[in-house]
């Protein structure tokens, strides 16, 4: 069985719900704050429900509304047949926190409104997705910082693979505010790196078709502190599917900045070595952005086609002409991610 | 494949593992008061607070004042310690065994960010350790750390009140496809400024003592906590020497998708949940033979989960009670809390009782077990978990 991914939506610091980022991405300086792109909400929400809602809750439902759409025959009846959300964020309605914890703190816990409360929680996301979608299936959260959308991928695929599901949204939705930004710059979080807003869905079926992007292969979650454990876990998940470290064409980094020699020295040392690609120089450094990762090796791959701008600067080597099989790395504290993604034959 | 449970770890209002937990239960002693510990105006909410200071959690852990365990962290590592001493997970380890560690909460942290965060929001102020805080999965990541490389990957299910269950069938899901041979799995969260004025805005604390399933119930009681089930595939039971306590048999996920903050009249989502798990571990209505209801105490959770259970159950409705009225509303650990407590009653053939039930709920043609039973063999038991949106699980114990 395969699961192959039918539609993917994004709303980002890039042009939103488009693909121009691929050819032509709006460039972005370093240490600086980046808001989100909008797209025109009028289409997807009443006046009233605009007003409730916040951003990071409205472009959520824009990307998921939207990759519902574009699934094409992977959904018979639409969200009818829509049988499961699974969604990663790893501050959740941030905006909603920070307004309910200020209105707290400066009303001494006194005269407070539910409203940014109920908003404020990480599952609001998933669930309001849920009620707007009607659908009634599987429905979960990972809150797991930057390995949060790496979670939720993570649990798709085992839906898949205990026959629970046939098909599942998976999404990813994070918003660094520009309160929220001065908080992170405290921290070594953001440095050296674009600042980067996410709202992601994928539409990840166990058919396949004609609009399909690509196939994903298999992934892992490895928690370790030793080179020789990564390395032994990539070779199990390569082993596993058939596959040697040469038939990467590709290996998909987390870098935000584009000399990361540590990055390097893994893909060298427990990655098989591969040439690298990177994203965050596009989309952003924010907890989901690995999903971002996912996003742009399976438009390369629906193209077969990697434009030199992702191509990580100091990789040794060129990337193929035509990508087949791409790697998508991801790291958070003590914990990488690997996840395959095939080109359709 | 047949998933077992080979260990429980629990702490909560009513004490610091299953010995004082079940003492507790059988003696109908709840531990719900007023607040002492968090630093709140609202002292005089009754809250079912864990009763050690932060500084006796540090003892208890040994852990020195180190200031990246939060209170949930805290509550959680000594939670998890007992789970993972009672499998003996270290002799898994010892044999090769991948161990997951999957820990739910939805504000984890949040009591050191709602203290630190005028600090945090002034450029002046260079305090940032704890900013990390914020990442709710930060939690998760500290308690893993705390068994040092006993587990293979760790993350953090958050879907509310649900998120602990939500860990147990994720953990479930991972060996079940092979991807780890166990999973320590559950839930913790402790009480917050945050949880407890969010839940005060609601207007769905109770001045009193909760009532979960009577007719005069007028909101639940927040309590803190953590419980944790160590799942196994029963060829790792074996190779380690760990001693089954009962069988995860089943469990659904459904969502109510019918409003942000209440749930469908009908319990569309918990009505799907509790099917789902019955249906996984092939049993009939008439095999369950004890619900840990949800049973918050709030008038629209009791009647939309009791009118689910009625159109599951018909007229013949199994034992149920709810244990918060013992703990308070665990929140987050709460699937984590209540399906310890569903294993030692199982164990121990006893039916938990649900304290404070007088009057019954019109709508409803059951009655809450209201008072506690003794020697009944419990085979199959049901422990359900809904959170905020309509995030709703049923998991399924048997013997």
């Amino acid at each position: 069985m395969g699961i192959y991914i039918q539609s993917i939506e994004q709303i980002s610091i890039q042009e939103p719900l488009s693909e121009k980022w691929f050819l032509s991405p709006i460039p972005y300086q370093t240490d600086t704050y980046n808001g989100f792109i909008y797209p025109d909400f009028k289409p997807y929400f009443t006046p009233i429900a605009a007003r409730r809602l916040d951003n990071l809750l409205k472009v959520s439902v824009v990307t998921a509304k939207k990759a519902i759409e574009n699934a094409g025959a992977a959904l018979e009846n639409g969200a009818e047949s829509l049988q499961g959300i699974i969604l990663g964020t790893g501050l959740g309605s941030i905006e909603m926190t920070e307004k309910f914890l200020l209105s707290m703190i400066g009303n001494n816990e006194e005269f407070l409104q539910p409203t940014a409360f109920t908003n404020s929680t990480h599952n609001t996301l998933c669930t309001l997705i849920a009620l707007t979608l009607q659908c009634q299936g599987y429905n979960t959260t990972y809150s797991h910082g930057g390995m949060s959308f790496d979670s939720a991928l993570l649990d798709s695929l085992l839906q898949f693979r205990n026959n629970r599901l046939n098909n599942v949204l998976v999404c990813a939705d994070d918003y660094i505010t520009e309160r929220f930004y001065t908080i992170l710059n405290k921290t070594d979080m953001l440095e050296s790196a674009v600042t980067g807003q996410t709202s992601l869905s994928m539409l990840l079926s166990d058919r396949k078709n004609d609009n399909s992007y690509c196939r994903l292969v298999d992934g892992e979650i490895i928690r370790c502190n030793s080179e020789e454990s990564l390395a032994k876990v990539f070779d199990r998940l390569l082993e596993r599917n058939n596959l040697s470290a040469d038939r990467i064409d590709a290996t998909v980094i987390n870098a935000s900045a584009p000399d990361n020699r540590q990055i390097m020295n893994l893909n060298s040392k427990c990655l098989g070595n591969r040439p690298m690609l990177w994203y965050k120089h596009i989309f952003g450094e924010n907890p989901c952005s690995s999903a971002f990762g996912i996003y742009v090796a399976a438009v390369c791959l629906k193209n077969r086609f990697i434009p030199a701008n992702l191509q990580y600067r100091n990789g040794s080597v060129r990337c193929t002409d035509v990508p087949k099989t791409i790697a998508v790395y991801n790291s958070y504290n003590k914990q990488h991610s690997i996840y395959l993604l095939q080109c359709l034959d | 494949m047949s998933l077992q449970i080979t260990g429980t770890g629990i702490i909560s209002a009513i004490g610091n593992g299953t010995g004082q937990t079940l003492m507790n239960l059988l003696d109908k002693k709840h531990g719900i008061s007023s607040i002492r510990y968090l630093q709140t105006i609202h002292k005089e909410i009754p809250c079912g607070e864990v009763k050690y200071s932060n500084g006796q959690l540090h003892s208890m852990l040994g852990i020195g004042n180190n200031t990246e365990f939060s209170r949930s962290a805290m509550l959680g590592a000594i939670a998890v310690r007992q789970a993972v001493e009672q499998a003996h997970l270290e002799e898994a380890r010892k044999q090769g065994a991948r161990i997951a560690f999957i820990s739910g909460t939805t504000v984890g942290g949040m009591e050191i960010c709602e203290q630190l965060y005028t600090a945090f929001t002034d450029p002046q102020d260079n305090r940032k350790d704890q900013i990390p805080q914020f990442l709710c999965g930060n939690c998760a990541d500290v308690i893993a750390d705390y068994f040092g490389d006993m587990f293979c990957m760790a993350t953090t299910p958050s879907t509310a009140c649900s998120s602990a269950s939500g860990a147990i069938i994720l953990g479930a899901e991972l060996i079940k496809s092979g991807y780890v041979d166990i999973a320590v799995a559950g839930g913790c969260e402790c009480l917050s400024k945050f949880h407890l004025n969010g839940f005060n805005s609601l207007m769905i604390l109770d001045k009193d003592l909760c009532r979960p399933f009577d007719a005069t119930r007028a909101g639940l009681n927040l309590g803190e906590g953590a419980g944790y089930l160590v799942i196994e595939s029963e060829e790792w039971t074996e190779a380690h020497k760990s001693t089954p306590l009962c069988t995860l048999a089943g469990y659904g996920n459904a969502c109510d998708a019918f409003h942000q903050t209440a749930s469908s009249p009908d319990g569309r989502g918990a009505y799907a949940a509790m099917e789902q798990a019955l249906d996984m571990a092939h049993l009939k209505p008439g095999d369950i033979d004890y619900i840990n209801a949800h049973g918050t105490g709030t008038p629209n959770n009791d009647l939309s989960e009791g009118m689910a259970v009625m159109r599951l159950f018909g007229d013949k409705v199994p034992y149920i009670s709810s244990t918060k009225s013992f703990t308070g509303h665990t929140t987050s650990a709460s699937g984590g809390v209540e399906s310890v407590i569903c294993i030692l009653a199982m164990q121990n053939s006893f039916v938990p009782a649900s304290l404070r039930f007088t009057n019954r709920i019109d709508e409803l043609t059951f009655l809450p077990t209201a008072e506690t039973i003794t020697r009944v063999r419990l085979d199959n038991v049901l422990c359900n978990a809904f959170g905020f949106g309509g995030n709703d699980t049923s998991l399924l114990f048997s013997r």
